[in-house]
């Protein structure tokens, strides 16, 4: 992350300034994922009304990245019109799609709107593997074209793709590909919990030898950390170094979640509701004595943590570790990647 | 080039964070953060003022000799207009097709 970008986030952190906002406008989606930490696709979503007036609240804010996600955000039928806005107020807009339902006038209306990159999910080179995870019949076919008719038409695509034992053999290939297509790429190594706690997807994500074995792909030399942790937008888990300064993440401090019925999380990860953007609004559940006591917690509050080797390859998550138990104990999904990427980083 | 009208681009995003401008611009990632007068160069720059009207208002506001707030405020847009982050015309600018938007220059914080 370049230096500006670390000196801004630090400025947020300390000013309380929502930098970065991932929105999420429903939670329906077209496609079935295997790994989908969605418990339900259902529940409420705000009107476009409501949106609006969030993302007009926002500006006000201080944020300037703005991840407009899902489910498939392209469900909603007023997604061009909350983008339009979001650009009319000068966002970085960041769209996550799996991008089935981008024809070619939608490529051509969202090059128009100058977002900032569209984020597309694929997880294979092969259609058969990524279409059995998607559980989608067709769905690489249609989400690799959408990738040409962005990237023809003039935007910025980066493919993210997520490690399991479903793909982990084709990670390298699916990185040429998603280069051969003229996208960047991005690899998460680590399959989450459901929001509800269910542990059960996770056993889909790579063991540690697995790990070990997927991250030291030649592909991956000297740039394993970079695809794995950072991005020019500063989300929750890339929390540059030079704003670390003891935090956890940046969650809550200059990053936070808006779910689709407008509750809102300290990040996507942690879902500990600290109000409704509503009601009684964004700037007072910004504010909460919930998110506070988010913002109070230090690395030194972490007894497991605090003195571990592993510190520097570390991106833990205080949300996973919530999810088995403890905000502030181990999140062993992290130690396992840290412990991976200790051994081929040195 | 000082009767230029001065515009932002539409190609970029932009916040005032913490009362500093932060301007991103969204094919390079290549990020800009402005001082007090650049911020409020920014600001003036709706496309329908020229760089003499700004570089005037930059001697008023922040009393600098009107000399140099007409060479800082040249020197300042040509190098963000060399960047493609503001624009500059002959003519007036059409704020609906250049403009990253009102809510640019203000944060309430």
């Amino acid at each position: 992350m370049p230096q500006i970008l670390d000196e801004v986030c630090e400025k947020a952190a300390r000013r309380r300034i929502p930098l970065t906002v991932h929105l999420d406008l429903t939670w329906r989606c077209n496609a079935h994922c295997i790994h989908c930490y969605l418990p339900d696709h259902e529940g409420g979503e705000m009107t476009t009304a409501q949106v609006l007036r969030l993302i007009e609240e926002l500006a006000g804010a201080g944020t300037l990245f703005l991840l407009i996600s899902g489910g498939e955000a392209l469900l909603r039928p007023d997604l061009f019109e909350i983008l339009e806005r979001a650009r009319a107020l000068s966002f970085a807009v960041v769209l996550k799609t799996n991008g089935t339902l981008i024809d070619d006038q939608a490529a051509g209306r969202l090059a128009g709107l100058n977002l900032y990159r569209v984020d597309v999910s694929l997880y294979s080179h092969r259609a058969e593997v990524h279409d059995a995870i998607t559980r989608l019949p067709v769905s690489w076919q249609r989400s690799v074209r959408a990738i040409q008719r962005l990237i023809a038409a003039g935007l910025k695509v980066r493919v993210v793709n997520v490690l399991m034992k479903a793909n982990a053999g084709d990670a390298a290939a699916a990185h040429e590909f998603a280069r051969s297509l003229g996208a960047s790429y991005a690899l998460d190594p680590t399959v989450t919990p459901r929001l509800d706690g269910d542990r059960t997807v996770t056993n889909l994500g790579l063991d540690l030898d697995e790990l070990r074995s997927a991250l030291s792909e030649p592909f991956l030399a000297g740039v394993v950390r970079d695809l794995c942790e950072a991005d020019d937008v500063p989300e929750a888990n890339d929390l540059p170094r030079a704003a670390r300064n003891g935090l956890l993440c940046s969650a809550g401090h200059y990053s936070c979640y808006v779910s689709p019925s407008g509750e809102l999380f300290p990040c996507i990860q942690l879902p500990l509701s600290c109000g409704n953007v509503c009601e009684p609004g964004f700037k007072q559940a910004w504010g909460s004595q919930d998110m506070e006591a988010i913002r109070a917690l230090r690395l030194n509050d972490l007894e497991d943590c605090k003195g571990c080797a592993l510190l520097a390859t570390c991106t833990r998550c205080p949300g996973l570790a919530l999810m088995e138990g403890d905000l502030t104990g181990k999140s062993t999904l992290d130690c396992l990647k840290a412990t991976a990427l200790a051994t081929v980083i040195s | 080039m000082s009767s230029s009208y001065v515009g932002r681009s539409g190609a970029v995003a932009a916040r005032a964070i913490d009362g500093q401008m932060v301007i991103l611009q969204l094919a390079t990632s290549a990020l800009f953060t402005l001082n007090r007068v650049g911020s409020r160069i920014w600001e003036l720059a709706d496309g329908r003022t020229t760089v003499d009207q700004i570089a005037r208002r930059i001697h008023e506001e922040f009393e600098v000799e009107a000399p140099v707030a007409a060479l800082d405020a040249l020197e300042f847009v040509e190098r963000l207009a060399a960047q493609g982050v503001l624009l500059l015309s002959d003519a007036p600018l059409n704020p609906d097709r250049h403009s990253g938007g009102e809510a640019n220059a203000t944060n309430p914080r």
